[in-house]
C-alpha cells in the first residue's frame, strides 16, 4: 500500500535541547494514527514538523515521496490540514467565514471565493453536523461546536492528510466520542490519512488503527493498540502502575491507571 | 450584527459614504474665519476645473478669497482627508495583524520617532527644503523610519519576528522618544510652542507640495493593504493556523509592517501626531460591518477620511480666531461617540 507520509531519521532541537531523535514513521491512507506519550515526549513537536509549522531538516519528511522542504507553503497546505490543540479567535467572524478560510490554499492570488468553494464549505459543515451553525458568530458557540467548526475548516481544505493536535482534550465525554467517531469515519470512508496526538490512552485504543508511543523524543514502539498498549510498555513509558483489560464491547485494550510509581 | 455586511449591499453603502465624504469636504470649505459666500466658493472651485473653468466668471471675487479657498482651505481639507484615510487604514491593518485591540499607527514608536525628528529639526532651526518639503517634515519622516527599523531589529530572531517583542520594543522606544522630546523642550524653552503645536497635530501648514508627496505613499500603501486583506483575515485567526493554510505569514507580516510604517511616517511627517483616528475608527466600523478586512478596510479608509475632515472643520470654527489642535478635537469629540457605541452595542470590541 502507498505510503503517503514518510518520516525518516528526523531530528529536531529547540536551541540546544534535542526534542526529536532519529524518528522514523510512515503513514498510509485510510488509517487513523495516534501519537501518544508523556508530556514533553515530543509528540506535538513531531506533528508540527510533519505539518511544516516547524521547519524540519532536509530529507527527513516526505509527502508522496517528495521532500517537504522542497514544497511551497500552498503546496503543503493542499496536502495537509492541521487542527490545532486549541483555537482562540478574537474577531467576530461567522462560522461560515472561518470554514471558508480552509479554502485559502485553493484560492489563487488575490481573487475571491467561488460558488464551488461555498459548496465545499457547506459540505464540510454538514459532515461535522454543524450546518445549522453557519451564520452564528464564532465567538458565540460552545467549545465542542468550535472544535467541530475547526475540523470542518480542515475538511474544507480538501487534503488527503489531516493532522490533529489533541483535538478532544478540552471537551466533555460526549463530544470526545462524537468527534473521534467523525474523524475515524472520515479516514475510513474517504481514505484520508489521519494523524492525531492524543493524551487519553483509552480513546487512542478505541479509535486509532496504529499507535506510535513516544518517550524522550524517540518512538518506543508502534503498532496496533493491542500490540502497543500492554502493561509492560505502559509501565515503562509512563512510569505508572496500571491494569490492562479487554473492553468487552470493542475487544480493544482498556487501561485502568492505579497509581504513579 | 453577526454576519457583517456582505457583497453588493456593502458596496452600495460604501458608495453612499464616499458621496457623503465629498459633500462634507465641499461643505467644510465654507467654514473658516474669513467670510466667503457659498456661491463664491463654488465659483472659485469650478473656475479651477480644467475645461470648465473658462466658462465661470470670477467677477467680483477678490483675489484674497481665491487664495484662501484654493491655497489654504482646499489643501487643508484634502490633507485631512488623506491623513485620516491613511491612519485609519493602518490602524485597521495593525489591529488584525497583531490581534490586539490597542494596536494603532503609533504602536511601534513610529509617531514618537517622527515627533523626535521634528523636534530636532525645530531646535536646530533647519530650514532647508527637500523636494518642496520643509526640513521638519523630512526629519520627522526619517525619525519615524529609524525608530521602526530599531524596533524591528530588536524583535527579529533569524527570519522570524515576535509580535509581542515588537509591541513591547515599540512601546519602550515610544517612551524614550517622548522623554527626549521633553528634555529638548526644557533645554530650548523658546521653541516649546512650536514643538507642542507640532506634536499635537495640525493641518494649518498644509499645501499642495505636501499633498503631492503624500498621495503616492497612500495610493501604493493602501493598494497593498487591500491586496492582502483576505490573507490578513486568516492571519487574524492565528499565525500557526494561517501557516497551515499555506500563507507565508512571516513574509506578509514584514510587507504589511513596512507599508504601515511608510504610510504612518508620511502622514505624521506632513501633519504631526494625530491620535485616536487610527485606533477608534477601525473599531467603530468593525462594530458596524464586521471583522472581514476586505469590507472593513475600505470602510475604515472612507470613515477615517470623513472623520478627520469633520474634526479639522471643527478645529477651525469652534473658537475663532484661535485654532484648536485637531488632535484634541479628534479625542474630545470622538471618545463620547465611541463610548456610546460601546454601551449600545454591549458586545466585545474585537
Amino acid at each position: 500500500m502507498e505510503r503517503l507520509v514518510n518520516v525518516e531519521n528526523l531530528d529536531f532541537s529547540y536551541g540546544d535541547r534535542k526534542v526529536l531523535n532519529r524518528i522514523c514513521a510512515s503513514f498510509r491512507p485510510g488509517m487513523v494514527y495516534g501519537l501518544l506519550g508523556p508530556n514533553g515526549s515530543g509528540k506535538t513537536t513531531l506533528l508540527k514538523n510533519i505539518a511544516s509549522i516547524y521547519k524540519p531538516e532536509k530529507n527527513a519528511v516526505y509527502i508522496n515521496g517528495r521532500d517537504i522542504t522542497n514544497m511551497t507553503p500552498p503546496e503543503i497546505a493542499k496536502k495537509m490540514a492541521l487542527v490545532p490543540q486549541s483555537t482562540h479567535i478574537d474577531f467576530d467572524f461567522t462560522v461560515e467565514d472561518i470554514v471558508m478560510m480552509g479554502r485559502t490554499p485553493h484560492i489563487k492570488g488575490f481573487s475571491n471565493e467561488t460558488d464551488e468553494d461555498r459548496e465545499i464549505v457547506k459540505w464540510a459543515l454538514e459532515t461535522v453536523r454543524a450546518g445549522h451553525l453557519k451564520d452564528r458568530s464564532i465567538k458565540s458557540i460552545s467549545g465542542g461546536e468550535l472544535q467541530r467548526v475547526v475540523i470542518a475548516r480542515a475538511l474544507a481544505q480538501k487534503t488527503p492528510i489531516i493532522l490533529l493536535d489533541e483535538p478532544v482534550s478540552q471537551l466533555d465525554i460526549h463530544h470526545q466520542l462524537s468527534i473521534m467517531e467523525t474523524i475515524t469515519k472520515l479516514a475510513h470512508e474517504q481514505n484520508l490519512t489521519v494523524v492525531t496526538v492524543l493524551h487519553d490512552l483509552n480513546l487512542a485504543a478505541e479509535y486509532c488503527d496504529i499507535i506510535y508511543l513516544l518517550k524522550d523524543g524517540e518512538i518506543m514502539c508502534g503498532g496496533s493498540p493491542k500490540e502497543v498498549l500492554t502493561y509492560d510498555i505502559i509501565e515503562n513509558v509512563y512510569d505508572i502502575v496500571c491494569l490492562v483489560y479487554e473492553n468487552p464491547v470493542s475487544k480493544k485494550p482498556h487501561i485502568i491507571p492505579v497509581r504513579s510509581r | 450584527m453577526i454576519s457583517g455586511l456582505k457583497g453588493k449591499l456593502s458596496g452600495v453603502i460604501l458608495v453612499v459614504l464616499i458621496i457623503l465624504l465629498i459633500f462634507i469636504s465641499a461643505a467644510s470649505l465654507f467654514l473658516g474665519t474669513a467670510n466667503i459666500g457659498y456661491v463664491d466658493v463654488f465659483r472659485i472651485l469650478l473656475h479651477h476645473i480644467p475645461g470648465l473653468g473658462e466658462h465661470i466668471s470670477m467677477d467680483g471675487i477678490p483675489d484674497s478669497a481665491v487664495t484662501i479657498i484654493m491655497k489654504l482651505r482646499l489643501t487643508r481639507v484634502i490633507l485631512a482627508l488623506l491623513v485620516g484615510a491613511g491612519l485609519s487604514a493602518v490602524g485597521s491593518t495593525m489591529q488584525c495583524l497583531f490581534r490586539n485591540p490597542m494596536a494603532e499607527p503609533g504602536l511601534l514608536g513610529i509617531s514618537s520617532g517622527a515627533g523626535l525628528g521634528a523636534t530636532i529639526a525645530i531646535i536646530v532651526g533647519a530650514n532647508t527644503t527637500f523636494f518642496g518639503m520643509g526640513a521638519t517634515a523630512v526629519f520627522a519622516f526619517f525619525g519615524a523610519i529609524l525608530t521602526i527599523l530599531v524596533v524591528y531589529n530588536i524583535s527579529r530572531t533569524g527570519s522570524k519576528m515576535s509580535s509581542t517583542v515588537l509591541i513591547l520594543a515599540g512601546t519602550a522606544l515610544s517612551f524614550m522618544n517622548s522623554a527626549v522630546i521633553q528634555l529638548l523642550m526644557v533645554f530650548r524653552r523658546d521653541r516649546m510652542d512650536y514643538i507642542m503645536l507640532w506634536t499635537m497635530g495640525s493641518f494649518t501648514t498644509s499645501g499642495w507640495n505636501k499633498i503631492i508627496i503624500l498621495i503616492p505613499f497612500l495610493a501604493a500603501g493602501l493598494a497593498v493593504l487591500l491586496m492582502y486583506a483576505r490573507q490578513l483575515n486568516v492571519i487574524s485567526t492565528g499565525e500557526e493556523t494561517a501557516q497551515s493554510l499555506g500563507i507565508e505569514v512571516e513574509k506578509i507580516k514584514k510587507i504589511l509592517l513596512a507599508v504601515c510604517s511608510l504610510v504612518t511616517a508620511a502622514c505624521v511627517a506632513t501633519s504631526g501626531i494625530i491620535g485616536f483616528v487610527g485606533l477608534i475608527i477601525p473599531h467603530v466600523f468593525r462594530l458596524i460591518v464586521g471583522p472581514d478586512q476586505r469590507v472593513l478596510l475600505p470602510y475604515s479608509i472612507v470613515g477615517g477620511a470623513t472623520f478627520l475632515v469633520i474634526c479639522d472643520a471643527l478645529a477651525r470654527v469652534v473658537a475663532p480666531p484661535a485654532e484648536i489642535p485637531v488632535g484634541a478635537i479628534t479625542a474630545v469629540f470622538g471618545s463620547p461617540f465611541f463610548i456610546a457605541l460601546l454601551i449600545r452595542g454591549k458586545r466585545s470590541v474585537m
